[in-house]
């Protein structure tokens, strides 16, 4: 039943991500002064506000693990933090992009593209941290505890990168754009969250089947095994 | 039989646990010894990359330091439980009521103490090599570096505990801690920087606050939670 | 702190580690007073059992239990525990006397306590010495007066014979005698089956995860671990 819901909201993802395609090309006008490479602003803020949803889903089901131990949330916040890097690199690729036409260079001090980065940085170090250590319950301790530093660092970047680039002038102002391109903006904002939210389901149903097997593996060989030394604490696991 | 206690406060265990540490590291001097090697090191290595050659000293010096401060944070963190673990010692410490707070604490107030040492060597390294006269207004560049320096070891003390049977822990550490400390570099770089002009330098400095007090906080709550597990422990979800 | 500890119980505590099982469904009351030996074959769980009881290990299904006269969560069990593990525990660059006296100051256990331990363990000519250069046997000493001092109710010994010369062992029963005879709970876990006997009040043998034997009485421990193997054996 929860596939077919899910196979329904992906075939929902794909056709709003191609009518937001065909909004975007054919019904919002090229922008003057950029030329066609401003469509990119389109994708390019929908899906950096589809990473930060990733990183703050990732958070939340963080605190929750470590509170409650549920690893249920655990899934969760993997699922969002894959998922929110995935975008997030989108988001580092579009923006250079952009610059090196507006700015006519590829990289900039502009404050939200360096929070960007950061953000990204953070959470590539806990997709790592998570393939390195394994399916362990430290690992899962650790990164949750990762992803709740990396967010609360979050704001502290964006006031020091505002404060720090923030007298520079802002070369593009996005607040004059038509109605047209209104319409364009709402259109890829729908294709890119149903595309998230399609992708973090699915990230999710991956989880929990890892989850199952984990717990069917166990039963099947109920006994002993040579691992038995491990400890609660990562300061107390061997290497 | 039973033996009279009086429970020690925090601050006590805290004392004793930093007191052996220190014990230890005269005993040793193994990371005060290659901690201020390694400066010395990068800072010729900022000379022979010629950056000393360039006349904007008051922009580039303090970026220079605050980064060599960084790489020695992490030189002095990643260090931070390796004796306990080695026998399995903090095992012993962790089953004692309250010490696993008081480790945090001694532990960031121990590598504060180090890193302190080796960025005074290295604001006498930086400043004679780049000719910057780092206290011509003020000491707001020390008082940077003192601040920053215990934010620093305050993220990185917790990742020393949460990272500390990670394999690959040399290269994960820094990998963490760097992008986490970009708000404390960038304040930390420009406080300095304004310092050194004599220009008004406090709204940094609380930036570089700010960051102490939220890290001190998370990170003693994330060590007691991370290292000994939520109450129960982890269930089995079904 | 709440009285004397009474007992200690695992209900049912089973213990994963990630696809594997260390412990599985494993029930088994201590009261005070009792010296337990727990035998078994190397991976049989006796690790993993003593780490549920000193709390530093959760159960991942079931419960630890703990009463004295009301019951007692996690931490203070954990308080109570006195634990020599496989491992020394202890700090190769402190001497004797500054790793006991670490120990005790963070506990709150006067620093007299120290020099008695010291004296009883019989290292009180090495006490300012570096532990690194300390023999093993020695060192499975100074871990037994590590585990001691702070006076705990819950005493878990894994393999407390290692390195330890005829004399040292002599030492070690005597000092489970005294526990024993204060009410303690005393767990030992154990490879040696030439243990006095009269030592212990309870055996149980665990195998592949699972609790196979629990007899009380003087039984000889080799008879025991001998037919409680016989009896899993495939």
């Amino acid at each position: 039943m929860m596939s077919d819901k899910l196979s329904w909201m992906a075939v929902f993802a794909s056709l709003a991500v191609l009518s937001a395609l065909g909004v975007v090309f054919g019904y919002a006008p090229v922008e003057a002064s950029m030329g066609i490479v401003q469509k990119i602003f389109y994708f390019h803020v929908s899906s950096a506000l589809a990473a930060y949803t990733g990183f703050f889903l990732c958070c939340g089901a963080s605190i929750y693990y470590l509170l409650k131990g549920d690893r249920r949330a655990d899934v969760v916040a993997r699922a969002g933090a894959e998922v929110g890097v995935l975008f997030c690199t989108f988001v580092l690729i579009s923006g250079p992009l952009w610059a090196r036409k507006a700015w006519g260079t590829w990289w900039t001090g502009e404050p939200r593209l360096m929070l960007t980065m950061v953000a990204a940085l953070i959470f590539y170090a806990y997709v790592v941290v998570r393939s390195i250590g394994g399916r362990t319950e430290i690992t899962r301790r650790i990164c949750a505890a990762l992803a709740i530093l990396g967010v609360a660092d979050i704001p502290l970047v964006h006031f020091a990168v505002q404060k720090w680039r923030g007298n520079h002038p802002r070369v593009l102002r996005n607040g004059g754009i038509s109605d047209e391109m209104e319409v364009a903006l709402t259109a890829a904002m729908l294709a890119v969250f149903s595309l998230f939210a399609t992708l973090v389901l699915l990230r999710i149903r991956v989880g929990m089947a890892e989850e199952k097997v984990e717990r069917l593996h166990r039963l099947a060989t109920a006994r002993g095994n040579d691992i038995e030394d491990r400890r609660r604490s990562p300061l107390l696991e061997n290497p | 039989m039973s033996v009279p206690r009086r429970t020690p406060t925090l601050a006590q265990q805290v004392w004793l646990l930093l007191q052996k540490d220190l014990r230890v590291e005269m005993r040793t001097g193994e990371v005060v010894a290659t901690s201020l090697l390694f400066s010395a090191v990068l800072v010729s290595l900022f000379v022979f990359a010629g950056f000393s050659t360039r006349k904007a000293a008051s922009e580039g010096a303090p970026g220079l330091l605050w980064m060599a401060s960084a790489f020695v944070a992490v030189l002095v963190v990643t260090r931070t439980f390796e004796r306990e673990r080695e026998d399995g010692a903090v095992t012993a410490l962790l089953l004692i009521p309250g010490a696993s707070t008081a480790l945090f604490f001694a532990k960031l107030v121990y590598n504060w103490l180090l890193l302190t040492l080796v960025q005074g060597v290295l604001l006498l390294l930086v400043g004679g090599v780049f000719s910057v006269d780092w206290f011509a207004h003020g000491y707001a560049v020390a008082v940077a570096l003192l601040l920053g320096g215990f934010g620093l070891c305050a993220v990185g003390t917790t990742l020393a505990a949460l990272l500390a049977a990670m394999r690959l822990r040399e290269v994960i550490v820094p990998v963490v801690l760097f992008p986490l400390c970009v708000p404390l570099l960038i304040a930390g770089a420009q406080a300095s920087v304004a310092a050194i002009r004599g220009q008004n330098s406090g709204a940094w400095m609380v930036t570089i606050l700010l960051f102490d007090l939220l890290f001190v906080g998370l990170g003693q709550w994330l060590f007691g939670l991370a290292l000994e597990g939520a109450g129960g422990g982890e269930g089995d979800s079904e | 702190m709440g009285g004397a500890l009474r007992s200690v119980e695992l209900r049912s505590a089973t213990r994963f580690f990630g696809r594997h099982v260390a412990l599985y469904r494993c029930s088994l009351k201590l009261v005070a007073g009792e010296v337990v030996a727990v035998l078994g074959p190397n991976g049989a769980g006796k690790s993993t059992l003593a780490g549920l009881l000193a709390t530093t290990l959760a159960p991942s299904e079931g419960e630890v239990v703990a009463a004295a006269d009301r019951m007692l969560d996690s931490s203070e069990l954990r308080a109570r525990v006195g634990w020599v593990s496989h491992e020394s525990m202890l700090q190769r660059e402190l001497t004797g006397r500054e790793q006991l006296a670490l120990i005790a100051g963070l506990y709150g256990v006067a620093s007299e306590r120290v020099v008695f331990w010291l004296e009883r363990v019989r290292l009180t000519a090495d006490a300012d010495r570096a532990i690194g250069t300390y023999s093993r046997g020695m060192r499975q000493r100074l871990a037994l007066a590590r585990a001691l001092l702070s006076e705990p109710e819950l005493v878990l010994l894994d393999e407390p014979t290692t390195g330890l010369d005829a004399a040292s062992r002599e030492v070690l029963w005597e000092l489970i005698g005294d526990l024993r005879a204060a009410g303690r709970i005393v767990v030992v876990i154990t490879h040696d089956l030439d243990a006095p006997p009269e030592l212990f009040s309870r055996a149980v043998v665990l195998s592949q995860g699972r609790l196979v034997a629990d007899r009380s009485g003087p039984e000889s421990l080799s008879a025991l671990y001998a037919a409680a193997l016989q009896r899993v054996a495939p």
